[in-house]
């Protein structure tokens, strides 16, 4: 593809963009879609995704009555509280693509506008995901899927007296659900209830599907697979499951999976440690689209994840009536993560789980999200520019590229609350003056709708026409008075050899205050999105981050520094993963025994990597509230949990193998606490449930990483 | 987030181990060697040592000087070795008798070419005097079957790096894969790795044959993304050789465990897990790059019919049902569909029965690899 074809005219084609879709969108359908991953630039879209953000809540009944008289197919996949007509503001939403596949700004405004119908200010923003592959999609059902053939297992009474049955559900890749070790002590019949492989093809000949994209199965179901397979590999292919998602192997062929392992730390019992399962704890599995074909910077996956949260819920209410459970307490964990975004609990994404787990709670029923804290302690992905720094009326920091990149790169510049950065300009500058821009931090009166923003492109040189390499941006992130700058750049080296490339090396940007800027304010703060290539040479990604020849790697003793220099504006405290920082969030870090001592539970230390919230008593980034063990060893890193297949093993790392075991350990504790300790525990996210080591308080820095406590 | 290999993988300290396995080398029984095909480990097994012209120097010395101590009484008179008989294949070095093996069963396959259209090749098993009995038939698939096949082989690239021990150390004869299952060691099961080593050696020849005539391009030939992690063999792609080799063993190794039902408590396992283990040779190498899962099919058809070939000739059994392919553009490959009738879908039919008589030599083998396990 040539660069005439990326956009029309001179780059103005952004103002095409009228509706409130954010600078991801604007770039990865405008001028950056020719670097924008496969199931974006490929023509045969036909279902678009998106989660949809009204200006004030609607009642599902009106959404699916608006969808059957619109001039689009909508369709809303599996959600909660439709029974009870429960009015939200966030709603995952599928809408028909008429322009023949193709997505373009253009058309994408037009498919939105008449699927969802709204006119001026009831506008609703969107927050685009990946398409529905056809094959996966039934669209023949009507707006909302069917219900699901399940009714509850009878021996689970039985063999749960005494305890209260809970839920417990895991959303991630490559779920085993036919695994030995989710199933009961009899190893016949399985714990998991409701299993939704999101983007599995549909079940050829199926009528009245139970979900609207990819394949249900119930626990009957699983059932009758593991009784008619004693191989696992043909399981999988019989259940529809193992052939390509999304354009990628799918990952349940693997050995070893993400999905897998977590599921296993979070509800797995393995018949050779002769400890029996607890059948009380109910479980629930959704596999999102699978990671290998995912955008590695995360973008495009809100709407798979709000899914999933919907369906969990909608499920745990069916069990709550087929075991006649009065309130039924859900746990869930969701190993996933990303290092940019507000970090203040108001993204799209963490805003619309919120929302549900909110008015869950507010019904009297226990609902807990437990999310890792991250990975990104050590990778530079995040950086402060405080009142001090712009003390000159300017800040310039380096922002590093590097080269055989594939996959585009962002960073985003978050101003405090209230903040106006109306009198500020960013410049940039490529390696060996490359290439140039610069954006004056005020919104384009041009913009009628949406929040408002303003753009500005990236040029490569000074040739003219000179090609696209990136886009800047403003805006008043969901209209809240936060304001941002996205700087997203295009691959140093794209797939495709034709389209130019953005240099790779130190891109200098330049924050500048103008006439009557503001001079005392909180830190501004800068987080540099995920560029994760979660198997090597995949997706060929390669994580960009801020350089800083005052950010010292390795501290005098000559060990990896743990700790932020006070010279440098890069900081490890504040790299906290994007989507844990809402409110109804329980945060969990890594930690691994000291490397001088035994598993010390009193004085366990954080594994390198696990990432952080801010040290001051007011952090405003979010907070880590509990850890768990992540590495067995200095030496010898990340768990041993489930392989894909009975009876294998595999090791993971990361904070996401933490995450579960304290999910684990809520829904024993779920399985045996009153109502009313419950209840009392649900504002602080149920943390006074578990059973848990207080670590010492006298290490500010030790608190910020691992919070109060360990859980083990 | 960082994944490592499987436990497994960390296990694999515990390979020191094998270190054991020197002490098979010399014998068909060293399960350590990796990397030959042909006559496998056969090569120069059991043969005496070639001897430096110091130590044949000093033998003719030391000859000249202790001859005299004989004495010059008359010869006693010495006893033949029984004429014709498989009891002297204990006196013959292990290469020795796989020549024998070899020929053996070579002498009594037939190989028939039909030409294109409908091109395909007919193996029949014809012993002295007489009539050739077809056991298998393979008809050669259209391109147009390769190119949709080929985009199954990309769809398990990404298995590569965590099956790339695998693949690697069973570039030759994947024997201590099989081992594992079944407790095998050199030092006790010496006739029982013959076994194995000859049924591989006879699989990979007959394997050729059929290779020749098809002369199937293959993976990266025909498309530039497959990019093999190994080296592509130098032999035509359909059928595999590792399938037709892993599916004669895993054969064999079933009728073995039958024979003697009450060694293992778990025979049923066992046979199961010796299958799945095929399986996976043969599906490791399509995620090499270097097969199409019809390959694996033709192979496993293929290594079937030779285990049971070999099966007969130990005196097993006479009678076999020959099998037909023809391969079907959309198959892949799995253990699940290799069986009566689920295979119809994929290409397999039925042929006439064949008889295959009894070899004194695999006779000999055959009892005495019986003979390593105890009841």
């Amino acid at each position: 593809m040539t660069d005439a074809s990326t956009a029309s005219g001179d780059g103005n084609s952004i103002a095409a963009l009228e509706s409130y879709l954010g600078p991801y969108e604007a770039w990865n359908f405008g001028i950056g879609r020719p670097y924008a991953f496969p199931v974006f630039r490929e023509n045969d879209n036909h279902f678009l995704t998106a989660l949809a953000e009204h200006p004030s809540p609607r009642k599902p009944e009106l959404l699916a009555s608006t969808a059957s008289t619109a001039g689009r197919r909508m369709w809303l996949p599996t959600v909660w509280g439709k029974s009870e007509n429960i009015p939200l503001r966030f709603w995952p939403i599928v809408v028909e693509n008429k322009a023949r596949g193709e997505i373009g700004l253009k058309s994408l405004r037009v498919d939105l506008q008449e699927a969802v119908q709204f006119q001026g200010i009831d506008e609703p923003r969107f927050r685009m995901a990946f398409p529905v592959a056809p094959a996966a999609m039934h669209d023949d059902i009507g707006t909302l899927p069917a219900d699901p053939d399940w009714s509850p297992d009878p021996e689970v009474r039985k063999n749960s007296q005494g305890k209260v049955i809970n839920v417990l559900a895991v959303i991630d890749d490559g779920i085993p659900f036919a695994h030995r070790n989710f199933r009961a002590a009899d190893g016949l019949r399985t714990r998991v209830e409701f299993c939704w492989v999101q983007s599995a093809d549909k079940k050829p000949g199926a009528e009245a599907s139970s979900v609207l994209f990819g394949r249900e199965y119930t626990r009957d179901v699983i059932e009758r697979f593991i009784r008619e397979n004693d191989d696992e590999d043909a399981l999988y292919a019989g259940a529809g499951v193992s052939s390509e998602q999304f354009g990628s192997p799918a990952a349940i062929n693997r050995l070893a999976t993400h999905g897998a392992h977590i599921m296993d730390a979070a509800a797995g019992y393995d018949p050779n440690k002769f400890t029996d399962p607890p059948e009380e704890t109910r479980l629930i599995a959704v596999q999102l689209p699978n990671t290998l074909a995912w955008d590695t910077s995360s973008f495009g996956k809100d709407m798979y994840m709000l899914s999933a949260v919907h369906y969990i819920l909608e499920r745990a209410e069916r069990i709550a009536a087929g075991y006649g459970v009065e309130d039924i307490r859900v746990v869930i964990n969701f190993s996933y993560g990303f290092s940019a975004g507000r970090h203040d609990g108001a993204s799209e994404l963490e805003a619309a789980i919120n929302e549900i787990v909110t008015k869950r709670r507010e019904l009297g029923r226990a609902t807990a999200l437990v999310i890792p804290s991250g990975n990104t302690y050590l990778q530079r992905l995040h950086g402060e520019i405080t009142a001090e720094d712009l003390k000159p009326g300017a800040f310039e920091f380096t922002w590093t590229v590097q080269p055989t990149d594939r996959t585009s790169n962002y960073l985003e510049i978050w101003f405090p609350a209230g903040f106006d950065p109306g009198a500020f300009t960013v410049e940039l500058e490529g390696p060996f003056k490359k290439a140039s821009a610069a954006l004056k931090l005020k919104p384009n009166a041009d913009f009628e709708n949406g929040d408002p923003r303003n753009f500005e492109v990236i040029r490569l040189g000074n040739r003219h026409p000179a090609p696209h390499v990136g886009q800047m941006s403003l805006d008043n992130h969901r209209t809240s008075g936060r304001w941002r700058v996205v700087i997203a750049l295009a691959p140093s080296e794209p797939d495709d050899l034709d389209l130019p490339a953005a240099p790779a090396g130190d891109w200098r940007v330049t924050l500048k205050r103008g006439k009557g800027g503001p001079v005392d304010h909180p830190p501004i703060n800068l987080w540099v999105q995920r560029d994760l290539d979660l198997e090597a040479f995949q997706k060929g990604s390669r994580q960009s981050y801020l350089g800083d020849p005052r950010y010292r790697i390795y501290n005098d003793r000559g060990e990896q520094s743990q700790s932020d220099d006070a010279g440098s504006h890069v900081r490890r405290f504040g790299s906290l993963n994007g989507m844990a920082t809402g409110e109804t969030t329980l945060i969990v870090s890594g930690c691994k025994p000291a490397a001088e001592t035994h598993w010390d539970t009193k004085k366990p230390v954080p594994t390198s990597y696990s990432s952080s919230g801010k040290v001051s008593a007011d952090n405003p980034v979010g907070t880590v509230d509990c850890t768990a063990q992540a590495d067995r060893s200095n030496v010898l890193p990340g768990m041993i949990g489930a392989g894909t297949r009975s009876g294998s093993y595999a090791v993971v790392q990361g904070t996401s193998v933490a995450a579960p075991l304290v999910a684990r350990r809520l829904s024993e504790a779920f399985a045996t606490c009153s109502p009313e300790e419950v209840e009392k525990a649900g504002k602080k996210n149920y943390l006074p449930l578990l059973k848990k080591i207080r670590l010492p308080d006298n290490d500010k820095e030790a608190c910020a990483r691992l919070g109060n406590f360990l859980i083990i | 987030m960082a994944y490592f290999g499987g436990v497994g993988g960390v296990g694999g300290v515990g390979g020191v181990g094998g270190v054991g396995g020197v002490g098979g080398v010399g014998g068909v029984g060293g399960v350590g060697n990796l990397n030959l095909t042909g006559i496998g480990s056969f090569l120069g097994a059991g043969a005496g040592p070639a001897l430096d012209p110091l130590t044949v120097q000093g033998l003719q010395t030391s000859a000249q000087a202790i001859s005299h101590a004989a004495g010059d009484a008359a010869a006693h008179t010495p006893k033949e070795l029984k004429f014709s008989s498989s009891d002297n294949l204990d006196k013959w070095a292990d290469w020795v008798r796989a020549s024998l093996y070899l020929s053996d069963f070579l002498s009594e396959l037939h190989w028939d070419i039909r030409e294109e259209p409908n091109g395909a090749v007919v193996l029949s098993h014809q012993a002295r005097g007489g009539s050739a009995q077809p056991f298998f038939e393979v008809t050669r698939p259209e391109m147009s079957v390769f190119e949709q096949q080929v985009k199954i082989v990309r769809s398990y690239i990404d298995q590569r790096p965590e099956r790339t021990p695998e693949i690697l150390s069973q570039l030759g004869f994947p024997t201590p894969y099989f081992a594992m299952i079944l407790g095998l060691y050199p030092a006790r099961n010496p006739k029982t790795l013959e076994l194995i080593a000859i049924t591989q050696v006879l699989a990979s020849h007959v394997a050729m044959i059929v290779k020749h005539h098809l002369a199937i391009r293959r993976p990266d030939r025909i498309d530039a993304t497959v990019l093999p992690m190994i080296t592509t063999p130098g032999h035509g792609s359909f059928p595999s050789a590792h399938a037709t080799e892993a599916f004669a063993v895993a054969r064999v190794l079933e009728g073995l465990i039958d024979e003697k039902k009450s060694h293992y408590p778990d025979p049923d396992k066992r046979k199961k897990l010796v299958r799945k283990q095929a399986e996976r040779v043969a599906v490791s190498r399509t995620v090499a790059g270097v097969h199409y899962p019809v390959d694996s099919w033709a192979g496993a058809l293929l290594g079937k019919m030779i285990g049971e070939i070999v099966l007969n000739k130990c005196g097993v059994s006479q009678l076999m049902t020959g099998l037909k392919y023809e391969a079907k553009a959309d198959s892949d490959f799995m253990l699940a569909h290799y069986r009566d009738p689920v295979w119809k879908d994929h290409g397999v039919s039925e042929l006439q029965n064949c008889k295959v008589a009894k070899s004194s030599l695999f006779e000999w083998l055959w009892e005495r690899a019986v003979g390593e396990f105890d009841q």
